[in-house]
Formats: structure tokens, C-alpha cells, sequence
């Protein structure tokens, strides 16, 4: 393999087990090299600034200075580098953001390591990459979205979160779970579950169960 | 309030009255804050929004997390 198509990838990611996987994973790849790894986004300034890297696999939630900050910086000093958002953020919006900050991808944490591969591949080349699991939450994001406007006055309609949340609740999960997945506190998920009660006129799960596969919601019958 | 929310690019405002209680809830998908951090430089507006809610025994809380978004909600009762 020619020397100019070896991809030099820089992992930045706040958790270094993380960093330390995906160099062990990346060490048996012939077109790809662990170029080197960040906590930070400082680090991964650094870095960039002073080691030729053609892909970046960027986390989202790191405490100094977030993944979609990061991206902008390297995008600033390095316009040619491709961003590739690995991230266990599964909200639109953190999708959205990654992307107008200039991500070239974005792939889940709980992705398999050949999709990652074939991210680091495709957006090298300077293509887009989205997850397959991304797909999946923009097209669901989409259909739910259908109506043009959200703006209702006196209806008792559910927002976009709280069909999530919805969606949620009729998979078994507890509040806690819901939080966690959704980045939002407990108590505002008790809050959104207290409101869908009262704008459903539903008292129990059941009762909103009900509602979500009334309004097409959710399957009656999955799978 | 109104020109910070005109920059994102999604807010909801509900207002939601039961029996019991009226709860307003106001979420963006915008920067977000730390939570914790609104004790030194926030100018009074959350604390003072606080107190009135605390002056109808009602409730506020701030849910926020830096390029999340933020949700407030205030849940005051009716009796």
C-alpha cells in the first residue's frame, strides 16, 4: 500500500480506555494508523497542529470543551480534516450540531468495529457518513415531524420529546434509563411523564400505552 | 429571554393546567448551562423567577447540560 493512502486517524476522547481500544483495534488495519490520541480539546489542538491526521474520531461530552467545539477548532486550523462523531449521544440535535460544525460523520459507540472501518474509510475520502443506527433516529425524527408546525394552542398534542419519551416508556424503561439516554434529569422525565397524563387524560402507562398506538405512535405489534 | 430563543433553532413553551396544579414548561435545544454555576453570574433572573414561584408554593427546576439545551419547569398548584 502506497504511502499517501495510509489513513492517520486521531482518536479524542476523554475516557482513555476508549482511546486505548481503538488503537489495539486499529493496529491490525493496513490502510489505517493510529495516528494518536486526545483527552481533550485542547489536546487535540495540539495535536492536530503539529501531526498530519486525515480523520478524526471525535467524542461528543467531554468536560473541557465539547466534541462539537473541538470539531470547529480542527476544522478552523485544518480544513481538510475529516471529523467522524463517535459518541453514545443519540439525540437529532447533537446530530444536527455535529454536523454544522463541520462533522463529515457520525457513528454510535455501540456500533461494531467494522462500521467504524468503514466510516474512517468513507469520510477519508471526503465523504459524508452517517451510523446505521443514525439513520434509523432521522428517518424515525422525520416521520414523527411530519406536521409543518408544532405550534398549537388549546389541542392537547405531544411534543417531539415527549413522544420520545413515549416511545421509551412502551419499551420498559424506567425513568432512570430514560434520563440517562435522553441526557435529561430524572425529575424532568417524572415532569414530561406527569404531562403526558394530563394532555393524554390517561391516569396509568396502560392508558398512555393505549394513546401511543391510537396515534401511531408505536406498533401494536413489534416485530 | 424572547431574542436568546429567537437564535435557537427549537423551543417549546407549554402551559398544562389538571386538577391539581399548572405546570409550565419551557425547553431549547440551545447551548445549555451549568446548572451549578448560575449562583455567581446570573443576574437575578433565575433566582428571582424562583422566588415567585416559591411565593405561590409552587416549584422550579432548571435541567440543563452545555450544548444539550436547557428545560425549566414550574409546576405551581392550584389549591
Amino acid at each position: 500500500m502506497s504511502q499517501e493512502k495510509i489513513i492517520k486517524v486521531l482518536v479524542v476522547d476523554d475516557h482513555q480506555l476508549i482511546i486505548d481500544g481503538l488503537k489495539s483495534l486499529l493496529q491490525d488495519e493496513p490502510d489505517i494508523v493510529f495516528a494518536g490520541g486526545a483527552n481533550s480539546m485542547q489536546e487535540a489542538i495540539d495535536f492536530v497542529s503539529n501531526n498530519p491526521v486525515q480523520v478524526v474520531l471525535a467524542d461528543i461530552s467531554m468536560p473541557e470543551g465539547s466534541g462539537i467545539e473541538t470539531t470547529r477548532s480542527l476544522k478552523e486550523i485544518q480544513p481538510d480534516i475529516q471529523i467522524l462523531a463517535l459518541t453514545m449521544h443519540e439525540d437529532i440535535n447533537m446530530i444536527r450540531k455535529m454536523v454544522e460544525a463541520g462533522a463529515s460523520g457520525y457513528i454510535l459507540k455501540r456500533t461494531n468495529m467494522n462500521e467504524v472501518l468503514e466510516a474512517i474509510r468513507i469520510v477519508a475520502k471526503g465523504e459524508k457518513y452517517l451510523g446505521r443506527d443514525v439513520q434509523e433516529i432521522l428517518l424515525n425524527n422525520m416521520s414523527q415531524s411530519a406536521t409543518p408546525s408544532e405550534l398549537t394552542v388549546g389541542q392537547s398534542v405531544l411534543t417531539q420529546r415527549e413522544k420520545e419519551i413515549l416511545i421509551l416508556i412502551a419499551n420498559e424503561m424506567q425513568n432512570d434509563e430514560i434520563a440517562e439516554k435522553l441526557f435529561i434529569s430524572e425529575r424532568t422525565v417524572e415532569t414530561h411523564r406527569h404531562n403526558m397524563f394530563t394532555k393524554t387524560k390517561t391516569k396509568s402507562i396502560v392508558g398512555l400505552i393505549k394513546y401511543a398506538i391510537a396515534n401511531g405512535l408505536i406498533d401494536e405489534n413489534p416485530g | 429571554m424572547q431574542l436568546n430563543m429567537l437564535r435557537r433553532s427549537l423551543f417549546t413553551v407549554q402551559l398544562i393546567k389538571s386538577e391539581k396544579e399548572v405546570t409550565l414548561m419551557v425547553e431549547d435545544n440551545g447551548h445549555g448551562f451549568n446548572v451549578n454555576d448560575t449562583g455567581t453570574n446570573n443576574g437575578g433572573g433565575i433566582g428571582n423567577i424562583k422566588s415567585r414561584v416559591e411565593n405561590l408554593n409552587g416549584s422550579m427546576y432548571v435541567d440543563s447540560l452545555i450544548d444539550r439545551g436547557t428545560i425549566v419547569s414550574i409546576v405551581i398548584p392550584l389549591k
